[in-house]
């Protein structure tokens, strides 16, 4: 039952980064970026996307792998296959909550193809922006989720479009303070992955910062959260495997019994991945008992503004928060 | 149509495969599947006529495109195949290899039904280029039997009706291989994890782990 061929198209495979920003900039929008190519070819088939080249960057093995870094921190590759992230030792050592959430990432067929680079560059799942409604995403002049189905989508931060986050990868890298490596034009740049990803008020059609030229190359985790304790948890509406309603990811540092740094990052409330600060702010400095979770986690979402079919979300980021707390090890 | 025999003459002879109306049911499969094999042969020579009309010189001509041969390694055999930058590795082994085993179910990268193993992990067929696969072992469930006798994980399949219409089953049996290749006594908790990339719409899953656990025993 073949329903779509994609259109006709040159695939280039890039021999190195510079190889792949060079072609990227020759053809400009004509050309679209691949790697693990799970959800790109699914834009084709479509005809959503009619890319004319494929830069396809498999063949970079410099982006391929993950090591320890002299600092006791991980980098990890961004064409590293989310099989390869969940198995890895060098991550499971001292960062298991990375593995942890690539483990729960849809399905084994796609943990062995999807990279993680790709998970946290994915775009957005709302329903009406992958079917082709002309929303402020897709750079028409309204959300059609707002006044329609919104269940899946943000109850915060958003700004005319509310679709969520949908990485699981992104939260549990941003809970360890990750920063992304971006080559392009002008050279290499880094940045937390807290600045790297970017709401509808700042540019409402893209999901992140980087330009269409610029490659995403590493994620390195510092070792600040080498050790901790950490918690990882996936709320999705099917047993066997989904995007996330809500996720959560947190590392705790104590010392003499209490909470001496924390860091709890959740997606599927906000249109990028949202750190709960109130609840961070709340519990450290304090003792983790189960009063003091659940107080703490009675304020993570202060401004939220859920639809009236997402409400349910609010409950569930508290709960999330609470058992987040009292289950991290 | 009437099984009595005074009628028996008036009537066309019954179709072999028991008593339908004519079209037979065979005919209309067959039918569907000529009518599939050239909707995408006209699709495949509609793009060498498009290369040819190309007049920019530095696009890739006819013969680029015709002499465009991957050398695949498909189930033990190398296979010379000519292959478009676009196209995904289902669509060669179905129409281009006839390995109909693979089947495209959603062909979205969800249902899992054209589920392969390429270097011994299994990925979705329908959404990975044929390029991407060479110089890698491409295994179908095709290749699965040997000298004639069906591997375990199709023999407890049957066994234990693992197959209820069976679309699913080859992707679920390549799912279920790929598991036992890394663990050869896996628990139930483990089968379900390793089968949850392959929907089945009958709903049959319990056999299906079943099948997966019982193939286990006998491997």
């Amino acid at each position: 039952m073949q329903q779509d061929m994609i259109p006709p198209l040159t695939h280039v495979d890039a021999t190195s980064v510079d190889d792949a920003v060079a072609t990227l900039q020759e053809h400009g929008t004509d050309a679209a970026t691949i790697a693990g190519n799970t959800d790109e070819i699914n834009w084709m088939k479509n005809r959503m996307r009619t890319p004319e080249v494929l830069v396809d960057l498999k063949g970079i093995d410099e982006m391929r792998g993950i090591e320890s870094t002299s600092d006791g921190g991980v980098r990890i590759g961004a064409l590293t296959t989310l099989s390869n992230v969940v198995d890895s030792d060098a991550v499971n050592a001292g960062f298991s909550v990375i593995a942890d959430a690539a483990g729960e990432i849809a399905t084994p067929q796609i943990r062995n193809q999807g990279t993680i680079g790709g998970n946290i560059t994915q775009d957005s799942r709302c329903w009406y922006y992958r079917n082709g409604f002309d929303c402020y995403r897709a750079g028409g002049n309204t959300c059609y989720a707002i006044t329609g189905e919104s269940r899946d989508h943000a109850v915060t931060d958003y700004s005319r479009c509310i679709t969520a986050h949908p990485s699981d990868g992104a939260v549990a890298l941003m809970a360890l303070e990750a920063e992304v490596v971006i080559e392009g034009p002008r050279g290499t740049r880094r940045e937390p992955l807290s600045d790297f990803f970017v709401g509808p008020e700042e540019n409402i059609t893209v999901m992140n910062d980087l330009a269409h030229e610029e490659i995403l190359t590493h994620i390195e985790v510092p070792s600040t959260w080498s050790g901790a304790s950490f918690y990882y948890e996936k709320v999705t509406d099917r047993e066997s495997w989904d995007f996330p309603i809500v996720n959560i990811a947190a590392a705790i540092q104590t010392s003499g019994g209490s909470v001496s740094d924390v860091r709890i990052v959740s997606n599927g409330l906000a249109p990028t991945p949202k750190r709960l600060r109130n609840a961070e702010s709340a519990i450290t400095g304090q003792q983790i008992t189960e009063s003091n979770a659940a107080s703490a986690a009675g304020t993570v979402l202060p401004n939220a503004a859920p639809q009236p079919d997402n409400r349910f979300k609010l409950g569930l980021a508290e709960n999330l928060t609470e058992r987040a707390l009292l289950g991290a090890e | 149509m009437s099984s009595d025999g005074t009628e028996a003459d008036s009537e066309p002879p019954a179709p072999e495969d028991g008593g339908f109306d004519s079209p037979s049911r065979r005919e209309v499969i067959k039918g569907a599947i000529g009518g599939t094999l050239i909707a995408a042969n006209a699709y495949l020579f509609q793009n060498i006529g498009e290369a040819s009309a190309d007049t920019d010189p530095e696009a890739p001509g006819v013969r680029e495109r015709v002499s465009n041969q991957l050398k695949l390694d498909v189930n033990g055999r190398t296979r010379f195949v000519s292959v478009e930058d676009q196209e995904r590795l289902a669509e060669t082994l179905r129409y281009k290899l006839g390995l109909t085993g693979t089947k495209f179910g959603c062909d979205r990268a969800m249902c899992g039904a054209c589920t392969v193993q390429v270097d011994g992990e299994p990925i979705y067929s329908c959404s990975y280029f044929t390029r991407d696969a060479v110089g890698q072992e491409i295994t179908t469930v095709e290749g699965l039997e040997e000298n004639g006798e069906l591997h375990p994980l199709q023999e407890s399949f049957i066994e234990n009706l693992g197959g209820q219409c069976a679309y699913c089953t080859p992707g679920m049996i390549m799912s279920g291989k790929s598991l036992l290749e890394e663990n050869s006594d896996p628990s139930r908790e483990e089968v379900k994890e390793a089968l949850s990339g392959n929907l089945c719409r009958c709903g049959n899953y319990e056999r299906e782990i079943e099948s997966v656990l019982s193939a286990a025993e006998n491997l």
